[in-house]
């Protein structure tokens, strides 16, 4: 059904997870997460990590197991038509939700930093027919927009090392210095920003022997987790805690104190080069939604692709402000954690259930 | 009887070509009494060879006496002569420089010789791309001579060349190369293929074939490479890619192709591998910043005057202190002034065309600086970027660098960085989506091949290229180059 000119390498999976993980949360978690664990909140993250790779594993475990792989046919077989592609339409819903969580949320950016007059819908006019260009073809061009999205803004890592001239390593001392349930809760807070790896569920048999990828999906999670680790603990040998319940976007306030010969104000330039982080995630969102309304209710892909970017279109501008945009996240962090710790090891175990029935009655 | 009554409807149609053939200007009719009947020769003045008619064909005619044209055609030495009695394709032969001759009561009635007069350039240095070491050799209009040209550079018998003929006037004559065991079949397919589909009535050069063979027509960036130099065609045929000559066009087509290629000049491999590497990442750059500089200055001054260190900001206040337009107006202005020059040396001669380069470049440049029309600082950064957008060994993408540029500044001027960014995210979404000959247009960089890498950004040494560019999908990747590491 997938041509194999349309598939991708197994290595492609490590791009579209960590591609898909990476997104606004990199410019300003470290201030959110430290909530209850304080300056051991990086511990929560690595904690969140290693969640994500156990939830990775476990819709590998339910993937592996259909002929066609992907969540239609997996909700189809464990729950029958009807219920199945109810469920699949409320995951096209999250699907649509996250897209337009991380699209708000970088616009609401480059108001508070860049332009505080920016009209949302004029300037989705400008982005909305890039997604259209993006995922009107072939899944390869998501793909590259993901791999692109993690190689290209790589060098804004290294100028996280710029602020370590500065660093106070008596900040995180001493190490462990909180209890294990306040590590835990921050960890749920830290989970937010590894959500997106998702679209798995959609992309996944459009992946070469895909059997095989399972080991990349593990090292794209592990990219990201290092890179957020990294980049918390130089955020907190930067800032006391004290100084990061002030600061809002601590990644954004690192970028401002280098120094360069050519160019002050770095976070403009960072802030730039994040479209090229925040563009896969939104694409992958959309293509997936799109992808898996063309599978379960089989309406044209490009039809679909434009009714469904008109929705986010109106999501987009309709969430106005900073109250807006809180609530946005919030309920979109409440449904991922609700999505992916509790509906998708429920959907294993039933599915799973299904599995070993059918083989008995066969 | 019947053959007496056909013999003589071919009379009375001849006859009656005869008749339409001395209404054609230059037509010329002889007719020589002959034992057996009368022999009738006619050719147009303008496409046939006097001097090989006069030495080769009258003498012929004139001095023995035939049976019929099978043997008069054995007495003739050319090759590639024909014996018909189809008339409709007479006139067309004629246009091409052949001779008939025509005898009266015998089948085949018609015999028809190729005689054309040879117009065609000598094979001269290349102009484009011209290179200070290396072969001085350019291909030529002519077909053959180009076939030539790399036939005697890769005299193997595997070098496949299949000919084909379009447009439905023109006819001309398109030959795809490959070398059998090397080069994908499917390439090779896709191209025959396409070729073939192509529906057109005239093709003049082989730009019309770069064109109608495109897989995305619209795009501002070509998708075939196109070149003037014989030795750049043998080593990309080396490496397992196709060429396409077209009959009346110096220029051949070679692909599948990637971006990286149109950087890449093919002088780079006359020289030592650490030279030509640096000279292509200089090239590259020149390429970032021919399109990124104005745009860039455009957001900052627009949008973000807080980027600029204090001591340039003096500068650049200072210089743009008079002019009375917003950054992208100014921007704008200067571009398209630069374009218009550009455009006017183009279309002049060359000797006039220098002075429009004195008069538009240092006339109005000062003058429109010291008027406060523009600042001097954009008008240094425009023509920086003008001059990079000419270190594009080929032509064709140089025009596409000039062409994104505009775009690229409107965005800047709405949106600042982030609308830069945008546009560039675009470009970025485009080249992943366009293809060369079904092939990834934007390889070696995504689909990621580091075996690519090797001539691409930079060039390495030849023993480390001890396989085929992986993007054209090779029959044979192993190339058979000896590594000094192995021995």
């Amino acid at each position: 059904m997938i041509s194999v000119n349309d598939k991708v390498p197994p290595l492609m999976v490590f791009f579209l997870i960590s591609a898909s993980q990476i997104g606004v949360g990199f410019l300003g978690f470290q201030s959110i997460i430290n909530q209850y664990a304080g300056h051991d909140a990086w511990i929560s993250v690595i904690v969140a990590g290693l969640g994500v790779s156990a939830i990775i594993w476990i819709m590998y475990q339910i993937l592996k197991h259909d002929d066609k792989g992907d969540i239609i046919a997996v909700h189809q077989f464990t729950y029958g038509k009807w219920l199945g592609n109810f469920l699949t339409l409320l995951f096209i819903m999250y699907l649509l939700l996250m897209a337009t969580v991380v699209l708000r949320t970088y616009i609401e950016i480059i108001q508070v930093w860049m332009f505080p007059h920016l009209k949302v819908w004029a300037f989705l006019l400008l982005l909305i027919p890039l997604i259209y260009y993006t995922i009107s073809d072939q899944f390869r061009t998501v793909v590259g927009v993901c791999f692109l999205g993690i190689v290209y803004p790589f060098f804004l890592n290294l100028s996280l090392l710029y602020p370590l001239t500065y660093a106070e390593f008596t900040y995180i001392m001493p190490i462990m210095d909180h209890a294990i349930t306040d590590i835990m809760q921050s960890s749920t807070l830290a989970v937010l920003n590894f959500m997106g790896f998702s679209a798995l569920f959609v992309f996944y048999p459009f992946i070469r022997e895909s059997g095989k990828s399972q080991k990349y999906a593990h090292y794209g999670n592990l990219y990201t987790t290092v890179l957020y680790v990294l980049v918390c603990l130089i955020a907190y040998v930067f800032y006391s805690q004290r100084e990061l319940d002030e600061v809002i976007w601590p990644t954004l306030e690192l970028w401002k104190i280098l120094e360069m010969p050519l160019m002050e104000r770095f976070e403009y330039f960072g802030i730039a080069t994040m479209f090229f982080t925040i563009l896969p995630n939104v694409v992958l969102f959309m293509w997936a939604a799109t992808r898996t309304v063309n599978r379960a209710f089989g309406f044209q892909h490009k039809k679909v692709a434009v009714v469904l970017l008109i929705i986010l279109y109106i999501a987009s501008v309709i969430s106005t402000g900073r109250e807006g945009v809180n609530i946005l996240n919030d309920s979109a962090g409440r449904i991922g954690l609700v999505f992916l710790f509790i509906y998708i090891p429920v959907l294993f175990i039933i599915h799973f259930i299904r599995r070993k029935v059918r083989k008995n009655v066969s | 009887m019947n053959k007496k009554t056909s013999q003589k409807k071919v009379q009375r149609d001849f006859e009656k070509l005869l008749k339409e053939l001395k209404q054609k200007d230059g037509f010329i009719h002889y007719q020589h009494e002959h034992g057996n009947g009368t022999i009738h020769l006619g050719y147009l003045k303008t496409g046939v060879d006097p001097e090989k008619l006069e030495k080769y064909i009258l003498p012929r005619i004139q001095d023995y006496v035939y049976n019929d044209l099978t043997e008069l055609n054995q007495h003739i030495p050319f090759t590639k002569t024909e014996l018909t009695d189809d008339q409709s394709q007479i006139y067309e032969k004629l246009m091409k420089g052949f001779v008939f001759i025509h005898m009266e009561n015998v089948i085949p009635s018609y015999l028809l010789i190729p005689l054309p007069l040879d117009e065609k350039r000598q094979v001269q240095p290349p102009e484009i791309e011209f290179s200070v070491v290396g072969p001085k050799e350019a291909f030529v209009e002519d077909i053959d001579t180009n076939l030539n040209l790399v036939r005697k550079r890769l005299a193997i018998p595997e070098l496949s060349v299949k000919k084909l003929k379009v447009g439905t006037l023109t006819k001309t004559e398109v030959a795809v190369l490959s070398i059998d065991g090397i080069a994908d079949k499917e390439n090779v397919e896709t191209a025959v293929q396409r070729i073939k589909d192509v529906e057109i009535d005239q093709v003049v050069d082989s730009s019309f074939i770069q064109q109608t063979i495109a897989d995305n027509e619209s795009s501002p960036f070509p998708q075939l490479l196109d070149t003037e130099r014989p030795d750049r065609i043998t080593s990309i045929l080396a490496e397992g890619k196709i060429a396409i000559v077209v009959d009346g066009s110096p220029h051949v087509l070679l692909g599948p192709t990637t971006l990286i290629e149109f950087f890449s000049a093919f002088e780079d491999y006359f020289l030592n591998w650490l030279t030509a590497s640096t000279f292509r990442v200089i090239r590259l750059i020149a390429v970032f910043f021919s399109i990124l500089i104005t745009p860039l200055y455009v957001a900052v001054l627009t949008h973000h005057f807080e980027i600029i260190p204090q001591t340039m900001l003096i500068t650049l206040v200072h210089s743009r202190m008079q002019v009375p337009f917003p950054p992208i107006m100014e921007a704008l202005l200067l571009e398209f002034t630069i374009e218009l020059l550009r455009e006017a040396g183009a279309r002049l001669p060359t000797k006039i065309g220098q002075t429009i380069g004195i008069v538009g470049g240092i006339v109005i440049g000062t003058a429109a600086v010291e008027a406060g029309m523009t600042s001097n600082v954009l008008l240094i950064v425009v023509a920086l970027a003008a001059l990079g957008s000419f270190t594009t060994p080929v032509y064709k993408m140089s025009n596409t660098i000039r062409l994104i540029r505009f775009p690229l500044i409107i965005f800047a001027g709405i949106y600042g960085l982030i609308g830069l960014t945008i546009a560039i995210a675009y470009i970025m979404v485009h080249l992943l989506r366009l293809t060369s000959l079904g092939r990834p247009f934007f390889a070696p960089v995504f689909p990621f091949r580091f075996q690519d890498f090797k001539d691409s950004l930079i060039r390495l040494p030849f023993d480390k290229q001890n396989k085929r560019p992986f993007q054209v999908r090779p029959s044979d990747v192993k190339r058979p180059i000896a590594n000094d590491n192995d021995k």
